[in-house]
């Protein structure tokens, strides 16, 4: 299984000179397991990676299984620019939560109304069929995906990859529940333990994968002012993953604030209290075109 | 006397079987549902005089059974309490926003429902 990023920023594109080593663009992370390529989140970075497809596939028919954790502006808002979408013999099964209030393709048929966007959804030529996910695991050939929500304001979905023995995790866009219930609802340390309780849902979930992709975005010390914007700290991000027993961990979801120092610094600080855990799983900050093969 | 009714949705059924005792106790009729599938169907067929109902449930979340719930005319006017984990400020306005009349906080108290669904004068005995 090979796994390829394509996007590692939070939030909103950030391009320039601090964030070469790591990338400016927002999620897309691609998987190529069975022979099927699947994407998750179809953040700018997925303008780059349907150029390579083009190139890859260049005569050849396309099929393309495309995840979307939820539907913020930084995991949707490279679909538009997504060109193999716009040839005929591509086929694109899009997944995601259910809507609320809204359908998922009508959210994404309405990032590219006229207000936002020169081109209709309708005006991709390619076959794109969007499937609501509702019952996991879900199988494509011999790879399993199955699906957990993630507490995060809006309805957000993590994917866990499952391929010739391997597996992918990827969860980003998590705030742990006994963050919020203690400190956002003000529930104090009923609320803590309440949200610890459904926080280890998540640690069986992630439990022993080989790859576990997790929402890094903030430093402790950053946190406190932005509890509640559905986004970890880096100490819960290596608690849950330590606690998971997982092989190695990518930080994933960077703050667009973070500049290549600061992501580097916090990986070094990932890897330190890993060791202090006495764990002994690899840890990485995602750069964007870095490619992990499992 | 017609006994109140409630309907939990939930699919923690530590939750379901918490408020169905308690419910219980106070003299309604419960009915349960641990997914959002099988919650819109027992309401249509059943038509409690209120609905308790989780957010985070697979196959079919609550937004989408508040939706759903609201859609039906001899539902539109059920008592709808959501009643989930997710804190977050979004959350509680898109539940209101699509139909729902209460939003509490997981964990709560039994006793804080029961006050929610008095305080509706249709239910009240």
């Amino acid at each position: 299984m090979n796994v390829t990023f394509w996007g590692t920023r939070g939030s909103i594109p950030s391009p320039g000179p601090d964030t070469v080593r790591y990338g400016g663009n927002t999620s897309c992370v691609e998987v190529r397991a069975g022979g099927h390529v699947l994407i998750f989140d179809a953040g700018t970075g997925l303008r780059s990676l349907g150029l390579a497809l083009l190139r890859e596939f260049k005569d050849k028919p396309l099929t393309v299984h495309l995840f979307i954790s939820h539907t913020h502006w930084d995991h949707i808002q490279g679909f538009p620019f997504f060109m193999p979408a716009y040839r005929p013999d591509t086929t694109v099964h899009v997944y995601g939560a259910p809507g609320q209030g809204r359908s998922l393709e009508k959210v994404l048929r309405g990032q590219m109304e006229s207000d936002y966007f020169p081109v209709g959804l309708c005006d991709m030529a390619a076959t794109v069929d969007v499937h609501e996910f509702r019952a996991a695991p879900f199988e494509i050939g011999d790879v399993r995906v199955d699906a957990a929500y993630l507490n995060h304001p809006a309805m957000n979905l993590a994917y866990r990859v499952t391929s010739e023995g391997r597996r992918v995790l990827y969860a980003t866009d998590y705030e742990p529940y006994a963050k919020t219930l203690e400190h956002v609802a003000g529930r104090g340390e009923e609320g803590r333990v309440f949200g610890a309780k459904l926080d280890r849902e998540l640690v069986d979930f992630a439990a022993g994968v080989d790859l576990h992709i997790a929402d890094a975005q903030y430093t402790d010390d950053e946190y406190p002012s932005k509890l509640g914007w559905g986004h970890s700290p880096l100490s819960a991000t290596v608690d849950l993953a330590v606690s998971a027993g997982v092989k190695s961990l990518a930080l994933f979801h960077h703050d667009p604030m973070h500049s290549d120092e600061m992501v580097a610094q916090m990986e070094q600080t990932a890897r330190d209290a890993i060791a202090a855990r006495g764990a002994t799983l690899t840890c990485f900050a995602a750069a964007e075109g870095q490619v992990v093969t499992l | 006397m017609r006994r109140r009714s409630v309907l939990i949705i939930d699919n923690d059924r530590e939750i379901v079987d918490l408020l169905s005792f308690f419910f219980e106790e106070h003299g309604f009729v419960v009915e349960t549902a641990v997914d959002g599938h099988t919650g819109v169907a027992l309401a249509q067929l059943r038509k409690p005089d209120a609905v308790i109902c989780d957010i985070i449930m697979d196959r079919m979340h609550g937004f989408e059974v508040i939706q759903k719930l609201r859609a039906h005319p001899e539902l539109a006017g059920v008592l709808l309490i959501m009643v989930s984990a997710k804190a977050y400020k979004p959350d509680m306005e898109r539940a209101r926003a699509l139909g729902a009349d209460h939003f509490v906080v997981k964990p709560f108290r039994c006793e804080d429902l029961l006050r929610l669904i008095e305080a509706d004068t249709a239910i009240a005995t």
